[in-house]
């Protein structure tokens, strides 16, 4: 029943990064690819009727990893306190951006609900992979399974790490330019014309900056965490995770300048849906006996 | 391919860069198991429902966007 429930959390989890990646992506882009007042409500169209639904992906996550496995929420929500709290302001500041840019008719309104929307969008992605990369890399759990983050360190790794060093600002990097990816060939689904062009050459322009980073994230975590690798070693049929995340890349980058937005739209999912399985299998159990 | 998947593999949640030991798994963290059972049944019926929701909402706005009307 516990691996059932894990399951069924890190399905909703990968769930709410696929689906609500794409409108977090949509507002990395938008101030570049939507330039005119008609592109820019084009945009907050394509996203408007999913984008709140989307995002209750998050809740559900957090909602059954609190029913599920309560002293886990207890103790990563505390230890998280801080970035938590940043999150949860870029969520609402970014709904913020999206809702009221349409009630205040003057520029200055515009432009600035316009900038928020793009700020928090482009820093939640950051720090979503951010946080991904501290559970992978670990935190200064006590002997009662709390731990508290600051929010900086040495960015070095440490026994007592903060919640960004270079590793985990790697993840963010990782996640920034995934989402940019995944959420210009959304975009360029949904609309016509000039501005589906310009947002499909958004992600042909950040295709190669992502399979950069995705390869040095992976040698990366595995210097991070050795142990990543030990589920790998015994199930080598593991490997098809990776092989699968490549795979997606390449579909990616061969069908979107075809013009085939759908199909590197799907692409681009299953690559963030490949690289979650993968970290989740390679968690790693290296020192852990059942009971 | 199923042993791969299975509880001894997937048990780490949370790792402890301080002592192992102290790792958060899902064993030390879960609920008691009758309360899992029982909601994995109201989870059944809550994620239909959320599915259903999502099948109609992407239908009903599939396609490209037009400007006309009332809206953003």
């Amino acid at each position: 029943m516990e691996t059932l429930w894990f399951i069924i959390v890190a399905v909703t989890i990968t769930a709410y990064v696929v689906l609500d990646g794409f409108d977090i992506g949509a507002g990395t882009i938008y101030l570049f690819v939507a330039r005119t007042d008609r592109e820019r409500r084009t945009v907050l169209r394509a996203i408007g009727p999913v984008w709140d639904g989307n995002e209750v992906w998050l809740l559900a996550a957090g909602g059954t990893l609190y029913f599920a496995f309560p002293q886990l929420y207890a103790s990563s929500f505390s230890g998280f306190y801080l970035p938590l709290t940043i999150v949860l302001w870029l969520l609402m500041l970014r709904a913020i951006g999206i809702e009221f840019r349409a009630h205040i008719p003057e520029e200055v309104w515009k432009s600035f609900f316009d900038g928020l929307f793009f700020v928090a969008s482009a820093l939640l992605a950051i720090f979503f992979g951010t946080a991904l990369g501290n559970v992978i890399r670990g935190v200064p759990l006590n002997a009662d399974g709390y731990f508290f983050e600051p929010l900086w360190t040495s960015w070095h790794l440490a026994e007592n790490p903060g919640v960004l060093d270079w590793y985990t600002v790697l993840a963010g990097l990782v996640a920034l330019c995934a989402l940019i990816a995944h959420g210009a060939l959304y975009v360029a689904i949904k609309t016509e014309g000039e501005l589906s062009a310009r947002a499909r050459s958004v992600a042909i322009l950040v295709w190669p900056i992502l399979f950069f980073l995705t390869i040095v994230s992976l040698v990366a975590t595995y210097f991070v965490r050795p142990t990543i690798m030990h589920n790998y070693h015994e199930c080598p049929a593991g490997l098809l995770i990776p092989v699968f995340v490549f795979g997606s890349l390449a579909t990616m980058i061969w069908a979107a300048p075809k013009a085939k937005e759908k199909l590197a739209f799907a692409a681009s999912g299953l690559y963030i849906a490949g690289m979650l399985v993968g970290a989740a299998f390679g968690y790693g159990v290296a020192r852990f006996n059942q009971p | 391919m199923l042993e791969c998947w299975s509880a001894r593999r997937l048990a780490m949640v949370l790792p402890a860069s301080t002592n192992p030991e102290y790792s958060l798994t899902i064993y030390n963290t879960a609920a008691g198991s009758h309360g899992l059972a029982v909601g994995f049944a109201w989870w059944t019926l809550g994620t239909i429902l959320a599915l259903s929701y999502f099948v109609f909402v992407y239908r009903m706005f599939k396609g490209k966007v037009r400007l006309e009307g009332q809206g953003y």
